[in-house]
């Protein structure tokens, strides 16, 4: 029972996979992404990650899929460029190689993984008892940091870049009953796992991401206000998030002597309170990401 | 390999220094960029695990992206678009090889490249890692994303990338190369292959330039090449100090020359090089910083270019390694051919310069293009200074 599934799961993201790449039109493709999101979410989940699941949903499909969409809209319908089919078969054969060196190279991979044993031996001092949250804010802080720095770089980007913010629709008569029901939600759930987060699957990008959904519903249907306020608040909370670990990690640096090495007993302290702002301030960026810069941001330059 | 982080960061906060005099003509968005390039590059610097590495490369890559795209011409957008599509490759072929590596090895900090390197599958991580990186460096034949990306940049973002980002990527190498042992001599066999291609492809474009930007800008094409070749001859033994002088010298000289290349543009109102010689200007400071540039790029004396390529070659010579001594030879040849078609049309003077003709005004990016300039000169009168500091690195 359990193979077939898992035969399905594969086969389903292979043909989504086939359908994003042919598919004529851009909606097209990107909905066949989407899907294909959500096999791979499935996947991990069969894989027993399901940390990864819920960041590949929410993240990989969900959110990468509505910025996709928002570009797709932009830029209009597929004009036939004429690529060369030799180049199709180039690439086709190269990227052939690339998986099948892979799949033997992982296949007959043999070496045990360091890192397991010492992340189990050690979870205890971490102040949380999920080894996935253990390992992203604390055993490998620095990593995160610097994920979040990545972040604030495409804010900082798409801030100075950007193209027209979206020109949010007014609401229907069925859409503020259905935003009543699922916003809060959203934030209940996105509360749960940030919460859940210390001692099962869960954590601050996926619940950041869940934020950003009900973010993005009331931007989308002109609520959430398009004016210079709500974009300087936006970018200050997205900054913020940084800034705030950055002095977690020098003030635990200060008492303790070691960057992001938090002080023994009251570690869940710290990688809670981290987490929280993390989570603000992950969804401000990602619901800005979407928006792109207001009106008023744009004028100052 | 801590000093060699100190000199480069050394390198970094004299550039930024030298910016920071420029004319504040930089928009608001270029300082924000600024920092978090200077962040990520000190990260990758002191970093001691692959996963580090490619995460500060994220950070590199999407920030130099943006300081490509600041200059907001059609060209310098589609060429950010490219920068950013050879990047994101470049990336995802390094997190692949970094996954490799943790299945085939167990952990991912940089003393287990020589673990790597003893297993088939860790070969493989190590040649996907090192493709990934060759993206980045815009090493031959994966280079095509950046001479458009350099040349349509601001000249301060030109500079930045030019100078230090593709740097980067080299010192990664640097590091997994000393860290490996002997039993990556093949994939260093390959990166001074690859390095060969770019010194005498580079050098041609540049030939062939019309714009100065764009000379410069496959000018680095051919100096990341030599690095290249010289990071792949020299293995672990002590030729690796000639590659990293060679890196500092062409960070310094390269921020120099799209400076000053940014400075004389300004004043001509182009920067064609068929044009250069225009009689009613007076060759300014510029052109000067630039000259001497050159003379480093070139590798002439007594700048840190020559004392670089002097030890390069004189190792290579005790190894009867004529091939590799040769190939030098020739790219610094063609450097100096094609250095040589802009500098001479700088010194101009006498009967070529109209009586009236007016001098440029000084400005501060005459300045900052001229210290750095300086600053490679003087670090090959003091070279002893880096060599000291590197020999400290491997103790």
């Amino acid at each position: 029972m359990s193979t077939a599934f898992d035969i399905l799961v594969a086969l389903g993201g292979l043909a989504c996979a086939g359908i994003a790449l042919v598919a004529g039109n851009r909606i097209g493709s990107v909905a066949a992404f989407v899907i294909m999101g959500f096999f791979v979410a499935l996947a991990w989940v069969r894989l027993g990650a399901p940390d990864v699941a819920l960041a590949e949903a929410a993240i990989g499909a969900g959110l990468t899929g509505a910025l996709l969409l928002r570009s797709a809209n932009r830029l209009g319908p597929v004009r036939e460029a004429g690529v060369p089919i030799a180049v199709h078969g180039i690439a086709a054969c190269l990227s052939l190689a690339l998986a099948g060196g892979i799949v033997w190279a992982f296949a007959t991979g043999t070496a045990e993984a360091v890192y397991p044993s010492l992340v189990a031996a050690r979870v205890g001092e971490s102040g949380v008892s999920n080894p996935v949250t253990a390992v992203l804010l604390n055993f490998r802080a620095w990593d995160t940091l610097l994920e979040v720095a990545v972040l604030v770089v495409a804010l900082l980007l798409v801030s100075g870049l950007a193209p027209v913010r979206i020109a949010p629709a007014p609401p229907s008569e069925l859409v503020l009953p259905f935003l009543r029901i699922v916003v809060p939600v959203a934030v209940l759930l996105a509360g749960h796992l940030l919460w859940k987060g210390a001692t099962a699957p869960g954590g601050a990008f996926q619940a950041a991401a869940l934020l950003t959904g009900g973010g993005l519903a009331l931007a989308l249907c002109g609520l959430l206000g398009a004016g210079r306020r709500t974009g300087h608040v936006l970018v200050l909370a997205g900054l913020g998030g940084l800034a705030l670990f950055l002095a977690a990690a020098l003030g635990a640096a200060i008492l303790t002597g070691g960057l992001l090495d938090y002080p023994a007993g009251s570690a869940k302290v710290w990688i809670i309170a981290i987490e929280s702002a993390l989570t603000l301030s992950i969804a401000a960026m990602l619901v800005s990401l979407f928006l792109g810069p207001s009106e008023g941001v744009r004028d100052d330059r | 390999m801590i000093a060699m982080t100190a000199m480069v960061g050394l390198g970094v906060a004299l550039y930024a220094s030298g910016r920071g005099r420029d004319r504040a003509r930089g928009r608001a968005d270029f300082w924000p960029l600024w920092l978090m390039t200077l962040g990520a590059l000190n990260a990758l610097f002191l970093s001691n695990d692959l996963f580090n590495v490619y995460v500060a490369f994220e950070i590199l890559g999407l920030a130099a992206v943006g300081l490509t795209a600041l200059a907001r011409s059609l060209a310098a957008i589609r060429a950010a678009f490219d920068y950013l599509v050879a990047g994101l490759t470049g990336s995802l072929l390094l997190l692949l090889g970094v996954a490799l590596a943790y299945a085939a090895a167990g952990r991912v900090d940089l003393d287990a490249v020589a673990e790597l390197a003893q297993t088939a599958q860790g070969r493989v991580a190590l040649r996907l890692i090192l493709s990934g990186l060759a993206v980045k460096a815009a090493l031959f034949p994966l280079h095509f994303w950046m001479p458009a990306a350099h040349s349509s940049a601001a000249p301060a973002a030109s500079a930045l990338l030019s100078a230090l980002v593709v740097k980067a990527a080299l010192y990664v190498a640097l590091r997994m190369s000393l860290e490996g042992g002997v039993a990556v001599d093949p994939l260093r066999a390959a990166l001074a292959v690859a390095g060969s291609g770019a010194m005498l492809w580079g050098a041609w474009n540049a030939l062939r330039a019309e714009r100065l930007k764009l000379l410069v800008a496959h000018s680095t094409v051919a100096q990341v090449g030599l690095i290249a070749l010289a990071l792949g001859v020299a293995g672990t033994g002590p030729l690796w100090q000639a590659a990293a002088l060679l890196m500092l010298s062409h960070a310094l000289a390269k921020a120099a020359m799209f400076l000053a290349v940014g400075r004389i543009a300004e004043e001509l109102g182009h920067d064609r090089i068929s044009g250069l010689n225009r009689e009613e200007l007076r060759p300014g400071a510029a052109e000067f910083a630039f000259a001497i540039a050159a003379i480093s790029l070139v590798g002439l004396p007594p700048t840190a270019g020559f004392i670089g390529k002097w030890v390069l070659l004189e190792g290579l010579i005790e190894d009867g390694a004529w091939h590799w001594v040769g190939l030098v030879l020739a790219g610094t040849a063609l450097s100096a051919a094609y250095l040589a078609r802009v500098v001479a049309r700088c010194l101009r003077g006498g009967p070529h310069v109209a009586p009236g003709a007016r001098r440029p005004a000084w400005r501060a990016g005459d300045v900052a293009a001229l210290g750095l300039a300086t600053a490679a000169l003087l670090l090959g009168l003091a070279s002893a200074l880096p060599f000291a500091l590197l020999e400290v690195g491997i103790a």
